[in-house]
């Protein structure tokens, strides 16, 4: 019973985050501001997610789903930050029209 | 041995009406960059899907097949960054 309390936990931790980053994606002013939004559905919202399917199947003794679970969380760790950052620099240098409130610099040349 | 098909199925199905409003952002969006991001969080959002219902059917299978959406996600999105960018 106390597993499955915790299970739950983790679900609804998760639920909540995506929930959070998919407002944010619709709401936010900017391409960058929603950029962000996007990391926070992929990382705090998949990896707990993924920690209570890997509870669950280790402790219903299927492994296979365990060990598999770790490996997706695992290769989320690794790759959503590449991938944010490839699209953050595309957006940049293609001339994305930033929040007039910004005070990054606004030309292409700054750094 | 526990019995938790309600939330795996509840918690499925509110993360596919949620990707569906992540849709609108798709066509809408006012740049490309934008629906880019999104659909990169809709390849992520149904790789978690895959993910829990392989947990409800209790096979193995489904998690397999959420790695390899999550991994032609990322490859697609790095593709279409690095084309936008003038590297490709």
């Amino acid at each position: 019973m106390i597993a499955r309390i915790i299970i739950d936990i983790f679900l609804i931790i998760g639920l909540f985050f995506i929930f959070a980053g998919v407002v944010g994606m619709l709401r936010m002013p900017d391409t960058f501001c929603r950029l962000q939004s996007s990391t926070n559905i992929v990382t705090m919202g998949g990896l707990p997610i993924l920690i209570a399917a890997a509870i669950y199947g280790f402790y219903i003794g299927n492994i296979a789903i365990g060990i598999k679970s770790i490996i997706i969380g695992v290769f989320i760790i690794l790759t959503n930050p590449a991938a944010s950052h490839a699209m953050t620099t595309a957006a940049y240098k293609i001339g994305t029209p930033m929040f007039n409130k910004s005070s990054y610099p606004k030309n292409r040349e700054g750094n | 041995m526990i019995d938790m098909s309600f939330e795996f199925i509840f918690i499925s199905i509110l993360i596919v009406l949620l990707s569906f409003l992540l849709l609108y952002r798709v066509f809408k969006g006012p740049n490309i960059i934008d629906r880019v991001v999104a659909a990169d969080s809709i390849d992520v959002m149904i790789g978690l899907v895959m993910v829990l219902f392989g947990c409800y059917e209790g096979r193995s299978l489904y998690i397999d097949l959420g790695l390899i959406i999550t991994l032609l996600g990322f490859i697609g999105t790095v593709l279409i960054s690095r084309y936008l960018e003038g590297k490709i």
